[in-house]
């Protein structure tokens, strides 16, 4: 999988959740997003696992700091998923 | 306006609704809101509403239809409280506001500091799912708070048990072991029912998490994580079954089940077979299924359903079967009513609401025939249907499932009792400060519905009238029998009244027989009681207004009344004479008044009046 492909699909799952257009890049954090709050975070995580069909582990997602961290997350247990 | 999109609903479409500033959009986003299925679906519409709130719509929403829904719980619910946010405004087609409490600790301090500053309509109190030793000494204390709380709370109060703990420690005897997950959980449970004198909801976890399977209830890393306790599915099924609590007080419970016969009640055809060959009770292949069914049907009977038969067969030949047939659990006594013939069962369910004098809107009918329960969905799409399944083994737990059959508690009206009380203790407390009689009646809001007794109230009629002493104009002592001869008698009224104000329903509190007599061309009030809890209300005299429209309608010239002097009526001996009738006759025990109807003012009662 490529950048590009999981950043797509992140902006699927972020089209979903967010009322406000959230534009993707690889240094968008929550910082300044009203709607990016405690509770939307948790929404996030388990809205993310479930369209990849991943697990994230317990606090792993907390300690994401930006969104390109998290696809290099994302991409690192795809990977290790494979057979 | 806004279609869906092919997968869920399209997101882009939902945010146009952040540019409409018409409120006459809302119940379009509300069916939207109905549409939700997943959980970004729920989070999304949250989201949306309320910068729908915000930004658009504030003002409109402000309304008394408005619901405000306070979930509190040391455990971080919030997941759970958008689900039920959502749907919530998707059924009731009203706002309601969840405020998730966060916080660790006294549960009973936060309650008593938010009923400081609020009350708010329905209040759902979870306490945390996870149990420690400490559990069952919390719970009692929660639990007598509430009963203490009872009186001074001005909505619905729900409390939630524990779900049942997943985990397997500490083996094979965790159910010995007080000191155990599994165990503590239990006991605590049995704080909640140990005694039902109390008028809270019950939210059962215990039971939910056991359906759902108690390993796919809880998710511990949300848990460690954001404290959020559940998983989203079961948060989904805790919301329904809460939303379903809330939307129990706003629509009109059902009452009356109109059966069928063949293929409903027993396996068979009762115009083609002997009775023996029809299948009910043990004996049969499945004989068993039938006699399930309605030992349900009986059940629901005793719990103040009326049950009817609407069956499309030759009537003499049908009550026959159900006389004869040494299955059956219903008896013939077990029915209201009845309408078998070959005419369509649309236009005999009339006939059957008619009888009972109770709406088409209280009915659930039940057909083994699809083409029977599409005819009946046509005509009257207010009669809840309900289709035996094609797989008979099915049959009861279908039944069971289906929430109209589902009694809320507090409906009948002893049990409503502590419900009056508590309120009277409320109302008095308000009234106190309001000095002006008139203000008063404005505020208390009462609303009185009377009309001609109905079946499924005769039962309280009747116990209403023996036992009554004080507003009890002649003595009147009824046997059952007696009653139901009067009910039926043509020539003779039975009245109800049935009272709401701004706190509730309060009752049915009066009942009135009138019998007429040609040959003075009058009516004549042969038993009038009331419950004294109302006085004050100007109700005798609502309820006077509709007996003289009545004899006008059937032009009569006079009503009589009478008294009878007992030991415990003597201050409604001049009942009559207050309400504007002439005194005709006295001779100390008893009196006979008359009211000429030509005369009669409408009294000004200053409460709605429904007929």
């Amino acid at each position: 999988v490529t950048d590009q492909e999981v950043m797509s699909k992140l902006q699927e799952v972020f089209d979903e959740i967010f009322v406000q257009k959230i534009r993707l890049t690889k240094e968008l954090t929550a910082e300044g997003i009203e709607e990016w709050d405690s509770l939307t975070h948790t929404f996030l995580e388990v809205a993310i696992e479930e369209k990849f069909s991943i697990s994230f582990s317990y606090g792993a997602f907390a300690e994401l700091t930006n969104i390109g961290d998290l696809i290099a997350f994302i991409k690192n247990i795809l990977k290790s998923n494979e057979p | 306006l806004f279609k869906r999109g092919r997968e869920g609903l399209d997101r882009n479409q939902l945010r146009q609704y952040l540019n409409l500033k018409d409120e006459r959009l809302l119940p379009e986003f509300f069916n939207d809101c109905e549409m939700a299925r997943s959980l970004s679906d729920y989070q999304f519409l949250y989201q949306l509403k309320h910068q729908i709130i915000n930004n658009v719509l504030f003002k409109d929403l402000s309304d008394s239809s408005t619901r405000d829904i306070l979930i509190l719980s040391p455990a971080n619910l919030h997941v759970f409280g958008i689900l039920m946010d959502i749907q919530i405004s998707a059924i009731s087609r009203s706002f309601c506001y969840n405020l998730n409490y966060r916080f660790y600790g006294d549960l009973i301090g936060a309650l008593e500091e938010q009923f400081k500053h609020k009350h708010p309509d329905f209040l759902m109190v979870f306490p945390t799912p996870k149990v420690n030793e400490q559990s069952i000494s919390e719970i009692s204390h929660l639990f007598d708070f509430f009963k203490k709380q009872e009186n001074k709370f001005n909505g619905e109060i729900a409390i939630a048990n524990l779900p049942l703990p997943p985990t397997p420690f500490p083996g094979a005897n965790r159910n010995k072991y007080f000191s155990s997950a599994w165990r503590i959980a239990k006991d605590c449970n049995q704080v909640f029912i140990k005694d039902n004198n109390f008028s809270f909801h019950l939210i059962d976890l215990e039971f939910l998490s056991a359906l759902y399977g108690t390993e796919n209830v809880f998710d511990t890393k949300q848990w460690y994580q954001s404290k959020s306790p559940f998983t989203y599915e079961f948060s989904n099924r805790v919301a329904k079954e809460c939303v379903a609590l809330v939307r129990s007080k706003e629509v009109t419970p059902k009452k009356v089940i109109a059966l069928d016969l063949d293929g409903t009640l027993w396996k068979g055809e009762c115009g083609d077979l002997d009775v023996n060959e029809l299948e009910v009770g043990p004996g049969y292949p499945t004989g068993e299924i039938f006699a399930e069914a309605q030992k349900f049907f009986h059940s629901l009977k005793e719990r103040g359903f009326l049950l009817t038969l609407l069956s499309k067969n030759d009537e003499s030949r049908a009550l026959k079967t159900i006389v004869d047939h040494p299955g059956m659990v219903l008896k013939i006594d077990d029915f209201s009513c009845h309408q078998i013939n070959w005419d369509r069962k649309s236009q005999n369910i009339v006939s059957l609401s008619r009888q009972l004098n109770l709406g088409l809107e209280s009915f659930i009918f039940v057909d083994d025939n699809p083409a029977e329960i599409a005819e009946m969905g046509l005509y009257h799409p207010e009669v809840h249907c309900v289709q035996v399944p094609s797989d008979l083994s099915k049959y009861l737990s279908e039944l069971e499932a289906d929430a109209n059959f589902h009694t809320q508690d507090l409906t009948d009206e002893d049990l409503l009792r502590t419900k009056f009380y508590k309120d009277q203790e409320r109302r008095n407390e308000d009234l106190k400060a309001i000095d002006n009689e008139v203000l008063r009646m404005q505020f208390l809001q009462t609303r009185a519905e009377i009309g001609r007794l109905n079946a499924i109230d005769k039962k309280r009629a009747l116990q209403l009238i023996n036992k009554t002493n004080q507003f009890n104009l002649t003595r009147c002592r009824l046997l059952a029998s007696e009653f139901e001869k009067i009910a039926s008698d043509e020539t003779k009224q039975v009245l109800t009244c049935k009272v709401w104000d701004r706190y509730g329903f309060l009752g049915l509190i009066s009942t009135l027989i009138a019998s007429k007599d040609m040959a003075t061309n009058s009516l004549w009030i042969d038993a009038w009681v009331m419950s004294c809890r109302l006085l004050g209300r100007n109700i005798p005299e609502a309820i006077l207004n509709q007996v003289v429209l009545s004899a006008r309608l059937e032009k009569l010239e006079f009503i009589f009344g009478r008294y009878l002097k007992s030991d415990r009526n003597g201050p409604f001996a001049d009942l009559y004479t207050r309400l504007g009738f002439e005194l005709l006759k006295d001779n100390g025990d008893e009196k006979v008044f008359r009211l000429d109807v030509s005369n009669y003012v409408e009294k000004q009662t200053q409460i709605e009046e429904i007929r």
